[in-house]
Formats: structure tokens, sequence, C-alpha cells
């Protein structure tokens, strides 16, 4: 199992986080007071298990490709 | 039942009391005069005389606004079931079920990594929908992956 790096009350902050979890509750309201006013907020429940996102390639392909 | 005049009636005599519509106002000048070619001047209220063709109007309106409400009701009342059927078959294209597979974990590594050769650049999220696996084992797997050197962050 991939390492568990946050526990209860901690903050996860990324560009994109990827969630896969039984229940979400989003309002889709905008939240006033951001600079540009696009912040929402929800929840996630049930087994919810979290990944901050990032981009990926193969470096096999580049090791090719350089050859 | 409304109360209609059995005769032209002088204006000069006491006029017979007839009902006039909510809203509609009495006119005070609904006479003319006819017998102009006999010569014998009589003034006629049209009024009276158009009173129970008006009746006959309004009741004719009113079972066609029935009739009117009766068709609008049903188009409303297939429109709304139109529109409940559209929105079960949204629902259940939104809520299509991915099937995860269950494949062995050498074969999902190797999935990964030629789905990983034909792309440029793809997100964890990106890898688990496309090979139907689960994201815990996605991330397990890349992060061996990294630890090889196979795969690296793109830019």
């Amino acid at each position: 199992m991939p390492e568990t790096l946050f526990a209860k009350g901690d903050g996860i902050k990324g560009d994109k986080i990827t969630v896969q979890c039984r229940e979400h509750h989003f309002s889709g309201r905008p939240i006033k007071g951001t600079s540009r006013d696009k912040l929402q907020r929800g929840s996630l429940e049930g087994t919810v298990y979290c990944i901050v996102d990032k981009p990926l390639k193969s470096l096999r392909k580049s090791v090719q490709h350089i050859d | 039942m409304a109360q209609t005049p059995s005769s032209y009636s002088r204006r000069t005599q006491n006029p017979i009391s007839y009902p006039v519509a909510e809203g509609e106002e009495r006119s005070s000048d609904s006479t003319t005069t006819i017998g102009i070619v006999t010569g014998i001047r009589q003034d006629i209220d049209i009024s009276r005389i158009l009173y129970p063709f008006a009746e006959i109007v309004r009741e004719e309106i009113r079972s066609m606004e029935e009739r009117m409400i009766e068709r609008i009701d049903y188009r409303i009342y297939y429109r709304i079931n139109e529109l409940k059927r559209q929105n079960i078959e949204e629902e259940g294209a939104t809520e299509k079920v991915i099937m995860l597979r269950s494949i062995s974990r050498e074969q999902a590594k190797e999935e990964i990594m030629a789905l990983l050769d034909e792309s440029d650049k793809l997100y964890y999220s990106d890898i688990a929908e496309a090979l139907r696996l689960d994201l815990e084992l996605v991330v397990e797997i890349i992060q061996e992956l990294e630890a090889e050197g196979k795969v690296g962050e793109a830019e």
C-alpha cells in the first residue's frame, strides 16, 4: 500500500488532487473574497483516498528517443 | 340566467334593467337612430339588441378557453414527462458504473508503462480511468516505477 503521509487534521495543498471516495458533497457555489471568486468548498466521505496529482511521463521513451 | 330585453324600447321610456358583465361599463351612448327611410324616428339601444348574442359569444369564448386549457395542460404534462425521461437518461449516463479490472500486479505494471510510452503526459487519474484500475494500485505501481527510474514527472 502507498505510504499515507497525512493524518486527521492535516491539510493537503496542490494544483490537482485526485480523490477516490464513496460520497462527495460540493455546493458548486463560488466563494466570494477570493482573487477570482471561483473558490468552491466541499467534502469527501467514506474511505477517502487522495493523491496530489502530477503529470507523469515515461523515461524509457525519452531514453529511446535520444538514442 | 341573465335577464334579456324582450323587445326594442324607446330611449324615452324607462329602460329595462339588464345585467352588465363584471368590469364592463354600461354605455351611456349606445343608441342609434333608425327609421329615417320610413320617416319614423326611433332611437334604439344597440347594446340591448346585441346583449343576447354577447352572452352566446361569451359562452363560446369560455368553452374555447376551457378546451385550450385542456390542450395546454396536456402539452405541459407531455413536456414534463419528456423532461423527466431525459433527466433519467442523463443521470443514468453520469452514473455509469466503471467496473475495475482485476488483473495481476505485473500485468498492471506493463499496461501502465505501455500507456505512458504512448502518451506525452498523464496524470494518476488518467491512468486509473484509462486502464480501469484502482487508484491506490496505480499510485503504488507508479512509485515503484519511479524508484526504478522508468517513470518521471513531466513538465
